[in-house]
This record gives C-alpha cells, sequence and structure tokens, in this order.
C-alpha cells in the first residue's frame, strides 16, 4: 500500500518536474552538430558500379573473341574471298616440273584445306588446267609493300594442292576462295614480320606451319590472389540495448585489426590503363576485455559490533542480522568479428618502369553480405557465450577502394605485386534499425599477379 | 497528420522543422534526463546527443510499430545511461542501507511535497538506485529489461529498487522532521 502510495507520487511528480533552461541557446549549440542531409551517394556509386561492370564485361567479352579467332582453323581458309588478279600482286611462274611441286607439297598437311578448298581464281585455275601445273610464288622480300600481300601468298599457295588439282575436275569447282577474311598475325613492327613470316615464304613453308605463327597472342588478362593486413577505424552509432554479447552499445570511434584475402581478375590495356575486379573476404576483429559485477544482497550474522557503515556523516556500528552485499566480479574476454563479402571494381593506370609497373586504381566496391560474430571466453579460454547476426540487407554500394601498387616481374607471365590500399565507408550496414556503423580501412596487401 | 508531414520535413533536413520538432519535445526530454543526472551541464550533454541521434534516425521511425513519444523517451534513457558510462560513473557504489531508518512514508507526507522537492530526493541517493528507481517506476522497465540495460542480474536490479524505495522513504521522513521542526 505505502509502496504503492510511493510510486505513484513520485511518477505523477517527476513527469511534472519543471527545470528552467534557454531552450533558444541550447538550440543554437545543438544546431551546427545535426547532421547534414546527404546527398545521394549511393546512386551514384550504383551508376558509377554499373558503367564499371560492363566497361569489364566488355573487357572480357572483347578478349575472349579475340582469342577465338586467333585459334580459328585452317577450314576456315575455305571461305576466304578470291584475289582478283593474283597476278598484280604476285609473280606466278608456272612450275613445269610436276615432281618438284609434288616434293614441295610433300611435308604439308593440306589434305584437309583442299577438299575442302575446292577452288582457286581463274587465273590459277586455267593455269592448272592448262599446264596441270602448281604455280610457283615467287617473293621479293626486299619490298615492304609486299609484306602485306605474303599472307595472301600464302593462302593461294595453299589451295594449289598437288593432289586437289589432280582429283577435282575444274568443272566442279564452285567457289571461290577468298581472301580477306584469312587471320593475319598482329605483330607489332615491319621488321619483327620480316622475319618471322617472310623467310617462312621464301622457303616455301608449309602452310600449317606458317599458320600456326599465328598464335593465340597475350590476352593481357591476369589473376591475382591477394592477401591485405591492416587497421580499421569504426564508427559506431547505436540505440541497440538489447544485444549484450555483442556490445554495440559504445558510441565511440575505435581502432580494430583487419585481415581481408580474395581473388582478383585483371584487364590491362596498352595505354596503360586497367580494369580489376574480384571477390574478396573481410574479417574484422574486435578483441574486448569486459568484467560483469553481479551484487547479491545477503545477510551477516554478527554477535560483535564490529561492523560499521558510515551514513550522513555519522559512523554506525550494528551486531546482529545485518544486509549486507556480495559483490562478484568475473572477468570475460569477448572476440567480436564482423566479416563481409565485397565486390570492389576499380579502374586504374600504371605505369611501365622496366621491371616494375607503379599502379593507382579507385572505384566503387559492391556489398553482397555482412555478418556480426561474438565470442565471450572466461579467464580459462573457453566459450560461454557466442551470437551471431547475419545481416540480410540488399547490395549495398556505398564504399570507395582506392589502391597504389608496384609490382615486380618475377618470371615471364609472373609478377609479385604489393600495394596500399584504403577503403572509405566499408560495410555500413544498419542492424535492427538502430545501430548505424562505418569502416574506414587502411591495409597494405601482397598478392602475385599471373597473366594468361 | 501534421506531425507526420513535420517529421518528414526534418528527415529532409529542414531546419526550420527540425527546430520546431525541438520545441514540441525538448521540455519531456530535458525532464527525463534530469531524472539521470543531478548535473544540468550532464543533463544538456544527454539532451544534445539524444537530439542528435534522433534527427540521424528519424527516417527508421515507424508510427506503425509505437508511439513517437516512447520512441524518443527510449533513445533520451540510452544516452543518459551511455553518458552515464562515459563519464565512468559507478553506476554500482556501495550502497548504504536505510534498514535502520525505515518509516513509513504516509500519503499526508507525500501532499506536502512538491515535484522540484521529489527531484531533489531523488537526487540524494546513489545513483544506481536512482537509475533502477527510474528505469522501473517511471518509465515501466521490466527487471529483465533493467537487467539488460545495466548488465546486471535480475536479482541485483530487484534488490535495487527494494532499496532504493527505502532509502527514498527515509529522505522523505528526514524532511518531514525539518519542516515539523
Amino acid at each position: 500500500m505505502l509502496d504503492d502510495h510511493l510510486e505513484d507520487y513520485f511518477k505523477e511528480n517527476l513527469e511534472n518536474v519543471h527545470t528552467s533552461w534557454d531552450k533558444e541557446a541550447f538550440w543554437d549549440d545543438l544546431e551546427p552538430m545535426l547532421p547534414t542531409k546527404k546527398k545521394r551517394r549511393p546512386i551514384i556509386w550504383f551508376w558509377t558500379g554499373g558503367i564499371a561492370a560492363v566497361l569489364l564485361l566488355t573487357g572480357l567479352a572483347f578478349c575472349l573473341l579475340n582469342t577465338k579467332e586467333t585459334t580459328s582453323s585452317n577450314l576456315e581458309i575455305a571461305k576466304n574471298q578470291a584475289v582478283d588478279n593474283p597476278k598484280d600482286v604476285l609473280n606466278v611462274t608456272p612450275i613445269t616440273d610436276n615432281k618438284t611441286a609434288s616434293k614441295q607439297n610433300k611435308n604439308t598437311n593440306q589434305k584437309t584445306i583442299s577438299t575442302t578448298t575446292k577452288n582457286t581464281n581463274d587465273e590459277i585455275k586455267s593455269t592448272v588446267s592448262q599446264n596441270n601445273r602448281i604455280p610457283k610464288i615467287n617473293l621479293i622480300p626486299d619490298n615492304p609493300s609486299l609484306l602485306n600481300a605474303e599472307n595472301k601468298l600464302i593462302k593461294n599457295y595453299t589451295i594449289a594442292d598437288e593432289e586437289t588439282i589432280e582429283e577435282t575436275p575444274i568443272t566442279e569447282v564452285q567457289e571461290t576462295p577468298t581472301l580477306e577474311n584469312i587471320p593475319i598475325k598482329k605483330v607489332s613492327t615491319p621488321a619483327l614480320l620480316a622475319t618471322e613470316i617472310s623467310p617462312l615464304l621464301t622457303n616455301e613453308e608449309p602452310l600449317n606451319k606458317i599458320i600456326s605463327i599465328s598464335k593465340p597472342k597475350k590476352s593481357n588478362i591476369s589473376i591475382l590472389p591477394l592477401f591485405g593486413v591492416g587497421s580499421v577505424n569504426r564508427t559506431l552509432n547505436s540505440t541497440n540495448t538489447d544485444n549484450e554479447l555483442l556490445d554495440l552499445r559504445n558510441n565511440q570511434e575505435t581502432t580494430l585489426a583487419a585481415f581481408n584475402f580474395g581473388v582478383h581478375v585483371r584487364k590491362d590495356w596498352n595505354n596503360g590503363l586497367f580494369l580489376q575486379s574480384g571477390i574478396e573476404l573481410s574479417t574484422i576483429h574486435e578483441r574486448l576485455n569486459y568484467t560483469q559485477t553481479d551484487i547479491e544482497a545477503v545477510t551477516i550474522q554478527s554477535d560483535t559490533a564490529s561492523f560499521y557503515q558510515s551514513f550522513a556523516g555519522a559512523t554506525l556500528y550494528r551486531k546482529g542480522e545485518i544486509e549486507a552485499q556480495s559483490v562478484t566480479n568475473t572477468h570475460y574476454e569477448r572476440h567480436n568479428q564482423f566479416q563481409s563479402l565485397n565486390i570492389p571494381i576499380l579502374v586504374g593506370y600504371q605505369r611501365h618502369m622496366g621491371r616494375f609497373n607503379i599502379g593507382l586504381a579507385i572505384g566503387p566496391v559492391i556489398n553482397i553480405h555482412r555478418k556480426f560474430r561474438g565470442f565471450a571466453y572466461n579467464d580459462t579460454k573457453q566459450v560461454v557465450a557466442a551470437a551471431q547476426i547475419e545481416l540480410d540487407q540488399q547490395l549495398q554500394l556505398n564504399s570507395i577502394d582506392a589502391l597504389a601498387n608496384i609490382d615486380y616481374s618475377l618470371y615471364k607471365n609472373i609478377h609479385v605485386t604489393a600495394g596500399v590500399r584504403y577503403q572509405y565507408g566499408l560495410n555500413s550496414p544498419v542492424t535492427n534499425t538502430t545501430i548505424t556503423q562505418q569502416y574506414k580501412v587502411g591495409s597494405a596487401f601482397v598478392g602475385l599477379r599471373f597473366s594468361l | 497528420m501534421e506531425l507526420i508531414k513535420l517529421l518528414n520535413r526534418c528527415i529532409d533536413g529542414d531546419r526550420v522543422s527540425q527546430k520546431e520538432f525541438y520545441l514540441l519535445t525538448a521540455d519531456r526530454l530535458m525532464n527525463i534526463c534530469r531524472r539521470y543526472t543531478s548535473n544540468l551541464s550532464d543533463a544538456k550533454d544527454m539532451l544534445q546527443n539524444t537530439y542528435i541521434q534522433i534527427f540521424k534516425n528519424l527516417k527508421k521511425f515507424d508510427p506503425n510499430k509505437g508511439h513517437l513519444d516512447a520512441w524518443l523517451a527510449k533513445i533520451a534513457i540510452n544516452e543518459a545511461l551511455q553518458l552515464l558510462r562515459k563519464r565512468k560513473t559507478q553506476l554500482i557504489k556501495e550502497a548504504h542501507s536505510a534498514e535502520q531508518f525505515e518509516l513509513s512514508a504516509t500519503p499526508s507526507i507525500l501532499e506536502k511535497l512538491q515535484a522540484d522537492d521529489v527531484l531533489q530526493l531523488l537526487h540524494e541517493i546513489p545513483e544506481i538506485y536512482r537509475v533502477v528507481f527510474n528505469l522501473n517506476i517511471v518509465e515501466g522497465f521490466s527487471h529483465q529489461e533493467i537487467a539488460e540495460l545495466l548488465d546486471i542480474p535480475i536479482g541485483t536490479s530487484r534488490s535495487h529498487l527494494s532499496r532504493a524505495k527505502k532509502a527514498l522513504r527515509t529522505k522523505i521522513e528526514q524532511q518531514r522532521k525539518i519542516k515539523s521542526c
């Protein structure tokens, strides 16, 4: 009954306490501290990320198609266009000695080509039909203008298979071989072309050997396994009071350790630009020492007046049944982990300096999954409590990643790479609508880059 | 409806609306903060943090899930407790036993006390008792919730409340004696 009076009375009166204070002055102090309206950065990042992803996919598709084209089989020669007048570009002279022609073609593997390329141009056809001879091609290696024609020469030469000419009646020839689509090996300098192709042609090497020069060119795509370690600056704001284990209630900035590892794919262009993306797992570790104090009311039987206490300035000695408190302090070590799976999309520029490459890159980070895990250990390192929160939020694109790296060509296609990296706003999830946090991660990384 | 419009303008960062919202709610929130600290400066710090959190998280407030007043009060209480922790205030102190002074606090005595006297009385009891008393009696939190908020066992919360009541009764009786002299 008394309790009811007391409780009601306090409740009622405490609601109506009047505090005199200057509200206007307080607002003036408060106003500059209020958050300003944020710009819609996530949308900007969304478009930036989208464009970067499209560029990445386009680059990959281009490389894949390019590789496919260079590995096209000899059979495609059948689709090539005819040279209108080979004599315009070639010096074609009939070989009168059939044996020589056979000998020349013995080592070639032309059967496949011949059976599909049943035709040749009129000029050659007439030569063959009249003379039943194979045209011999004489190159003029010293004339650079013929370098481009050399490939055309090759194709005409391959068509002129002895066996085909002998076995296939001219009247059955229906298609005219063309030259326009013949894959031409791209070499950087005419000198290289001359050294790689001309000697083969002048020696009248077999076609398949010549075509084999046209290997898939280096794709400029590389794979980078990376490992990083760094420091995290976390800003945590929370109105959450429910999760004891994770201790997310402290509104403060803390410096934590972070590790990440992942695999990136990188596409380089000749002008030094590169596009890099991949997937990586970041783990942020937080260790807290925590002491839990349990206070229990106990009753002590004291027959002597030795128990005393201070109260209102007086020291009171007491005996008999005395109410006291039992204070128990239990020490825990808490280990919280925050894991996130991220896809950075980086656009960068790289400069070659001998065996070293120095690069800078920047781009958005797509956060695809987040997970909190927390453990509490007692003094004997036994886990006494554990908790886990999976954050089932949508993809987040609100972070930016910048890196500077240097890599060293270790071996033909292997580079060792190292650098520093700064990720701003990484993993800023909102948990239970009460916790907001922002991570700024500065880290160093090492990795290997394997060129494909 | 007007309130929702005001909230939306606050979310959009309209300072005039934010001030209007502040003027509407400041007294009530200050009142809550004052219950947790006897120091006006500390109460202002609590209130400042409270408004920062309110305007930061206002867009997350869902009127369907609860009343705005309760949401604001929860933030204010949380900020008050956080500030007490930050100031390294020893919430758990060796408490004075008020057993030997236990007297009855009758309605007649209570009637003589003004609202400000009540607050003064509250500030005279140990802080941990005051916090538990506020949370349970005034804010209506259960012992389970208080235990989670303060990281203390439920039994301790009950014991603190009991002691808070005893201490308050003692204080009331002391005041009665002073006034009767």
